[in-house]
């Protein structure tokens, strides 16, 4: 392991420890202040709110990439680490599952934060591989430009074929279904959860008419055919690139209407409590 | 659709103040003087070059003027006076007073945030341009005792109507020597452009550098090698006059490769084959050897060299000693091309095989014995010529989620103007993207008619002056990798500046510049949120066998 | 034959352009699955691309030129129209946002969501304890309902402020305990844990004792009409009181004398009544504990029927044949008597001795003056010594008077108060008694019942020399009896005789407080509650005990600055004031009569007679054998060997402990204050 490495390595020890310490101390204090009568709820609630605050600056970060404030990674792990920490401390804080009142807006918008990013930080982990292993990387903004550009190739080579050979069946086939299947991406769910339903639709397709086809035909068959493999290759591709997007359609907006939630909840609290 | 007149070759003169005067006087200075000057394409005359391509420097004695391990693009006549080149040891960093690069302050830095224009790509203002040029000399004043300095160290003394500096600008490296000037001298810098044309135009000037090229390379590679490091100097030039200067592939090795595929680049006349008889020691100087070996029906790169690595001393080595049946046990070939030195066997028997106390080791049977895939990598980072790059961007596909931050950190870096495509080769997990990989041999530079694409002299990063990029595209066309991407340039109302006399859009060259001039360093690596992106340096062949 | 791209082709610099994530709007066709076109959305959202080029004109060939970049495939073959407009013109496309643009209008909107939802829910249903309105925090219980209303304000003090008050609050403290101080009130420290008087405690307690408690630590509100904000868990009082307690069976043990904290107020001694006298009384002895006791009206304690009742049937010839005397004749000497002004009391006393008896007492006296002998009038006083009531009432030293001389003040107030009477009947008796006893207890009660014609006869008598013997009178109250006044109780209760003994107990006290007479005070006391005579027959039952409710120190002893007071009515003695206990759910669930002996196990061998030799009452004393706690968590213990109608039985900490001392309010109804806007 290089020094850079180790370091970084020692860094997120570091991170994981100082969790723990966290934790233990605002339990601690939770504790005694609960037995001297005080209210906890104060302390834990500063802490959870600075906690929230620093998540949230995650988003800032990711602004400022062009000035040296930390690697992003860092900030990822402080963010990852410190959103488990954040659950613990909401715990002690809310003591209720379901509040009641406004309140429950609050849990509800903490609980959507919350769950959205631990669903983020699995499919972080776990897609990256899924969308490696296709072989096919994409970029998620050119998948209309791909398949644009395939439907122009497809689209010439089936004139080229009824130019060439006069048959109808590449084209028909063309009209009557697979220019449905290259408009867009296709069987996004079933691309998401690798059912093979789009590879067997359009292979299937291609195979039932494959008994019509002779000599020249076949070759432009055979292209279809490996338009068709990378047409499934993108399909996967937009669902896998779309689920690593979309969580954060949620997570982002859920976080911004926590935010004012949290203000005005710290607000009343001290106007109408402490 | 704005316009305006297409920006020109010559639109930037190396140094603004060259009066015609100087030029008639440098037209008639034995080295010009001896040139046809017919043989000049209309469009590129003999004046022109001299005019606009080099610039006039005065030198006072003890001053340096090109410092070891500096960037340059260009090369130096002299014209009065004499200069001294610090050969062995060299002069310690401390006493060159190299000037970093100049970087962004923090709050510059930030600023970008502002300022970036996110809406419109490619923004540039043409209000009246700057007549700030380029200089190599703005760095700074630097005097060393010049006394003292040939106290310590071989120098060679150079006069007027010698030529120095021409290895890093032909080679496009680092600056090989220190050169201080002896007297008040007066030096002609001629930049690589220049340089070039006199080279392809005139047979005198190219027989003339090339064999100072060769000569002084020559001389500056075997010093520098350990295996010669403690020879006397009358027995270093024994060495260097027998020692065989051979140059493969050739030197615009990217034009082939952009032609033909992966795979096909394999096929190559190697410069020896394994089972020959080993006569002497090959010691690359420039560009890039694979070592390969028969497995099966094909050759397999057991590893590649690059400047600095040698070949076949360890079969030279046992020769000596007498055992029998010696013979190469791999093959090498150019990869594009490749300066060798030949070091004859017998000067190796004379010079360096008695001094030596340990057997010469190399680790080619080790590297045979690895399991075959796990080179797959190394393979392929040698057929794709990735082992070219010193900052190579790679992203493991493993971790990467395709967020985009990387990108948009470089375009927060570059005005909103992202400076590579989050996409390229793949092999295995790993992604090397369109990113600039700032080369050991950046090709791009060969063609570039005015300097623009240039070697940053601190850092060597390969970089764009985007006022004096004149849109032609050589450099583009030049990268064997597709890292430098043409754009076509806007006004701030978002609308394309286009050429007053053809209404051709204005194209500039742009690529990665590694962030040379923010603080921090690249914005891609700091911007990723998994570690997935990382630049490395092909050349460090464990870096390769850690990222496997 | 057309093929798709090799790998190398995808990613050669003029096909592939730089792609821009940190762009707002991306090309409207390509969001429609279309072809994108190379020039994309301008800056401000608009369509960009609506013609592929914008053709040149060559002035040279005087014709328009296609300038399509090559990154779009170069110039077109079709080349411009003759009026130089690009051939490749197309309708412009609604460019979209960015899948990055949207998600942060989404944030925007979210944002402003919640906003408007709390703005919006502020003016709807606002005080009505609407859940959606995030200033509603429920309604409130329904006896605050009734008293604050909807004014947030008499608890909440910020909420009429404004947005910058409210904003500001947040680094201010808020005490609202305060506030509810504002109608509730306690016993000892307003905001100390259990109301605990800080300097009074021993040393040595945790520290945290002295933190300022907080209602609303224990108490919350808002949680509707059926809210109870006294209802606290165990839990709660687990934060200070940490013994772990897996149910009641861990509760620390019993005070060993529990329930017994002093002795009762009235000497009834259940253990040799029901082992010796019940059994020898026959018809008059109770069957069960419930021919005294009224378990109907059980609470704390069970009352009792009452003497007449009860003890009436037995002792009501105790109380009957006990007179007191209250004044008696001293002896005078000749000089002495002489002096008093018999002329004038001749005139009072017309019924009483001739006025030639007076005349010859005052040719007595005059005799005496001269030095002659006095003659039938040797001795006129009948030679008793003088009760301690009357001594303490005149302020005698010594129970004679005779030795004293005619002049000392204690003659010569005796003599004026027999001139007195006879003036003017029982009131300068009152009077006496009152400047006496300080009026603790009034005069005329103490002579309640007494005519002026009874006294002022006896006075006459008296003074006359004549002996007046009555019979006591048939059922009580006053009579003469030779030399004395005398009082004979009507029975059980007797107020007059509760006058004295009140009086008697009192005395040495106020003695004290003068500091005169206090000997004379303390004979009189123990001569009263002596229990073979007179007025102690009640002190045989009633416990004559200090008033201040604290035993005393080992080393310390009752004195008479000591208040002292006789225990008329029987009381209940709390445990603590944080220890409550109620029989009546008890005798309930287990059935009247039946089960008193299930807790109270008499102790055959305790002498409770003991306990009241002294004033000092603070000393467990019982008939019963203490309750330990092993008698209550038979039922309330909880555990699972428990029969199981037991089980279901309450162990709350609650269920027998009060937290506050005395709670209470701090206004009367009437009193309460104007609402402050």
């Amino acid at each position: 392991m290089t020094f850079q490495g180790s370091l970084r390595f020692a860094l997120r020890m570091a991170l994981g420890a100082g969790a723990v310490v966290l934790v233990a101390v605002v339990a601690l204090i939770d504790r005694s202040q609960r037995l001297d009568l005080l209210h906890p709820e104060l302390v834990t609630g500063w802490v959870l709110l600075a906690a929230v605050v620093f998540l949230a600056l995650l988003n800032v970060r990711k602004k400022l990439s062009m000035v040296p404030v930390g690697r992003a990674s860092d900030w990822v792990a402080a963010h990852v680490v410190l959103g488990v920490v954040v659950i613990v401390i909401y715990a002690f804080h809310a003591r209720a599952i379901w509040p009641s009142g406004y309140e429950l807006a609050l849990a509800l918008l903490f609980y959507a934060v919350i769950l959205s990013g631990l669903i983020g930080y699995l499919l972080q982990r776990m897609a990256p591989a899924s969308l490696a292993n296709l072989g096919y990387e994409v970029i998620w903004e050119r998948i209309p430009a791909e398949l644009a550009d395939m439907r122009e190739r497809i689209e010439a080579s089936i004139l080229e074929c009824a130019r060439e050979t006069g048959s109808e069946v590449l084209p028909r086939l063309y009209r009557e279904e697979l220019a449905w299947y290259f408009r867009r991406p296709r069987f996004v769910l079933a691309s998401l959860v690798g059912t093979g339903a789009s590879s067997s639709w359009v292979h299937h397709r291609l195979d039932s008419v494959s008994i019509y086809l002779r000599g020249k035909e076949i070759e432009h068959a055979t292209f279809l055919r490996e338009c068709a493999r990378r047409k499934v290759h993108i399909d996967r591709a937009y669902a896998i690139q779309g689920l690593l997007k979309c969580w954060l359609l949620v997570h982002v907006p859920a976080t911004y209407g926590f935010l004012v939630l949290v203000l005005w909840h710290l607000i009343l609290v001290h106007v109408y409590l402490v | 659709m704005s316009s305006i007149p297409r920006p020109q070759r010559w639109d930037r003169p190396f140094d603004e103040n060259m009066s015609d005067d100087d030029v008639a006087r440098l037209l008639a200075f034995p080295a010009f003087a001896d040139i046809d000057a017919a043989r000049f394409p209309d469009q590129i005359p003999l004046e022109g070059i001299v005019h606009n391509d080099s610039r006039l420097l005065h030198f006072a004695p003890g001053e340096v003027v090109v410092r070891e391990g500096d960037y340059g693009n260009s090369a130096f006549l002299v014209l009065e006076g004499t200069v001294s080149v610090v050969l062995a040891p060299g002069l310690p960093a401390s006493m060159l007073g190299r000037s970093s690069s100049r970087k962004r302050g923090f709050a510059s830095a930030f600023s970008q945030l502002w300022r970036n224009r996110n809406d419109v790509p490619e923004v540039r203002v043409y209000e009246r341009r700057s007549q700030a040029a380029a200089s190599s000399q703005a760095a700074g004043v630097t005097m060393v005792d010049i006394a003292a300095v040939k106290q310590g160290n071989s120098t060679v003394q150079l006069g007027s109507g010698r030529i120095f500096g021409e290895i890093a600008a032909l080679a496009r490296g680092p600056r090989t020597a220190t050169v201080i000037a002896d007297s008040n001298s007066v030096l002609l810098e001629i930049r690589w452009q220049g340089l070039r044309e006199l080279r392809r135009f005139d047979a005198g000037w190219r027989e003339r550098i090339d064999r100072t090229y060769r000569a002084n390379a020559l001389k500056v590679h075997l010093g520098e090698d350990p295996l010669f490091a403690g020879l006397p100097p009358e027995a270093l030039e024994k060495v260097a006059a027998a020692t065989l200067f051979e140059t493969y592939g050739s030197l615009d090795w990217n034009v082939q490769f952009k032609r033909k595929s992966g795979s096909e680049s394999r096929d190559v006349p190697p410069i020896v084959a394994e089972g020959d008889y080993p006569d002497g020691l090959l010691m690359i100087r420039g560009g890039f050897a694979r070592v390969t070996r028969h497995i099966g029906n094909g050759e397999r790169s057991l590893t590649y060299l690059s400047a600095g690595s040698s070949f076949g001393l360890d079969e030279l080595y046992r020769m000596w000693r007498g055992e029998p049946g010696i013979s190469l046990r791999a093959s090498i070939a150019p990869l594009g091309y490749v300066d060798v030195l030949r070091v004859p066997y017998f000067i190796l028997v004379e010079h360096v095989f008695p001094n030596l106390t340990q057997p010469p080791q190399d680790n080619l049977h080790e590297a045979y014995e690895r399991p075959l895939t796990d080179d797959s990598l190394m393979e392929w980072a040698i057929d794709e010529r990735f082992i070219n790059g010193t900052r190579t961007m790679m992203i493991d596909l493993d971790r990467c989620v395709r967020c985009d931050d990387c990108v948009r950190a470089c375009a927060s870096t570059h005005g909103g103007n992202p400076r590579f495509v989050r996409h390229g080769k793949q092999h295995d997990h790993w992604m090397v993207t369109n990113a600039c990989m700032h080369c050991i041999d950046p090709v791009c530079m060969i063609g570039c008619p005015t300097g623009a694409i240039h070697r940053d002299q601190a850092t060597g990063m390969v970089v764009i002056n985007d006022e004096s990029c004149i849109g032609c595209q050589t450099c583009a066309n030049s990268c064997p990798y597709d890292n430098i991407r043409m754009v076509e340039i806007r006004n701030p109302l978002g609308d394309i500046i286009a050429d007053s006399a053809t209404g051709r859009p204005i194209l500039k060259a742009s690529k990665c510049d590694f962030c040379y001039e923010q603080p921090g360093g690249p914005a891609c690596v700091r911007a990723c949120p998994h570690d997935a992106l990382s630049r490395n340096s092909f050349a460090e062949l464990a870096k390769l066998a850690e990222l496997r | 034959m057309t093929r798709l791209d090799s790998p190398s082709e995808r990613f050669r610099f003029d096909r592939s352009t730089y792609e821009r994530p940190n762009k707002t709007w991306r090309c409207g066709r390509a969001a429609a699955w279309g072809k994108p076109c190379p020039l994309g959305p301008k800056g401000d959202g608009s369509c960009g691309g609506t013609t592929a080029c914008n053709p040149h004109f060559d002035e040279e060939h005087q014709r328009w030129e296609c300038r399509r970049p090559n990154s779009v495939g170069g110039p077109c073959a079709e080349g411009p129209k003759p009026d130089g407009t690009c051939a490749h013109c197309q309708p412009p496309c609604v460019p979209r946002r960015t899948l990055r643009a949207i998600r942060g209008r989404l944030a925007l909107l979210c944002l402003l969501a919640v906003l408007a939802a709390i703005g919006g829910t502020l003016t709807y249903g606002a005080g009505s304890g609407d859940d959606l309105n995030s200033l509603s925090a429920g309604p409130l219980s329904a006896s605050h309902a009734r008293f604050v209303g909807e004014d947030c304000a008499s608890c909440h003090t910020g909420h009429q402020e404004g947005l910058g008050t409210w904003v500001a609050s947040i680094f201010h403290d808020n005490d609202m305990a305060e506030n509810c101080l504002t109608c509730h009130a306690f016993a000892g420290e307003q905001r100390t844990a259990h109301n605990f008087e800080l300097a009074a405690l021993p040393a040595g307690l945790p520290e945290h004792l002295s933190t300022k408690t907080d209602c609303t630590s224990c108490h919350v509100e808002h949680m509707g009409l059926d809210g109870d904000l006294t209802r606290v868990s165990d839990a709660q009082c687990s934060t200070c009181h940490t013994v772990e307690m897996e149910s009641f069976a861990d509760h620390v043990a019993f005070d060993p004398n529990f329930p017994s904290r002093r002795r009762t107020t009235v000497l009834f001694d259940h253990a040799s009544h029901l082992g010796k006298h019940f059994p020898q009384a026959g018809a008059a002895a109770p069957e069960s504990c419930l021919d005294c006791h009224i378990v109907d009206r059980a609470e704390a304690s069970v009352p009792t029927l009452g003497f007449d009742a009860t003890c009436a049937s037995c002792h009501a010839g105790d109380i009957d044949d006990r007179a007191m005397t209250v004044f008696s004749v001293p002896e005078f000497s000749a000089e002495q008597f002489t002096a008093l002004d018999h002329e004038y009391l001749g005139e009072l006393c017309p019924s009483r001795g001739s006025p030639q008896f007076y005349q010859s007492l005052i040719a007595a006296r005059a005799a005496v003056a001269d030095g002659e002998e006095f003659g039938d009038f040797e001795s006129i006083a009948f030679g008793e010594a003088i009760d301690p009531v009357t001594q303490w009432l005149i302020g005698s030293e010594s129970d004679e008077i005779y030795d004293l001389a005619a002049d000392d003040p204690v003659v010569d107030d005796l003599l004026w108060l027999y001139l007195d009477i006879a003036e003017s009947g029982v009131t300068p008796l009152a009077d006496l008694m009152d400047e006496r006893g300080g009026g603790v207890v009034p005069g005329r009660n103490l002579i309640a019942g007494l005519s002026d014609a009874t006294l002022r006869q006896a006075v006459c008598a008296w003074t006359s020399n004549v002996d007046v013997a009555e019979d006591p009178p048939v059922g009580g109250g006053w009579f003469v009896d030779g030399l004395a006044l005398r009082y004979l109780p009507t029975g059980h209760a007797d107020p007059v005789m509760r006058a004295w003994l009140d009086l008697g107990v009192a005395a040495p006290a106020i003695a004290f407080e003068e500091d005169a007479g206090i000997e004379q005070a303390v004979v009189m006391r123990d001569t009263l509650i002596d229990a073979r005579q007179g007025p102690g027959a009640c002190i045989e039952c009633h416990g004559v005990s200090l008033a201040s409710d604290v035993a005393l120190a080992e080393d310390e002893e009752v004195d008479e600055s000591m208040a002292v007071a006789v225990d008329w009515s029987r009381m209940d003695q709390p445990w603590s004031p944080y220890v409550g206990y109620s029989h009546g759910p008890h005798i309930s669930l287990l059935g009247q009569g039946t089960a008193c002996t299930f807790c109270h196990r008499l102790d055959e061998a305790a002498v409770l007679g003991e306990a009241f030799q002294t004033f000092d009452a603070m000393h467990p004393a019982s008939s019963f054998l203490p309750i330990g706690k092993a008698q209550c968590v038979d039922c309330h213990g909880g555990g699972d060997d428990h029969q199981a109608v037991v089980v279901a039985q309450g162990q709350g900490c609650l269920l027998c402990h009060d937290y506050h001392l005395d709670s209470a309010f701090r206004h009367q109804m009437a009193e309460m204050p104007e609402k402050t806007e």
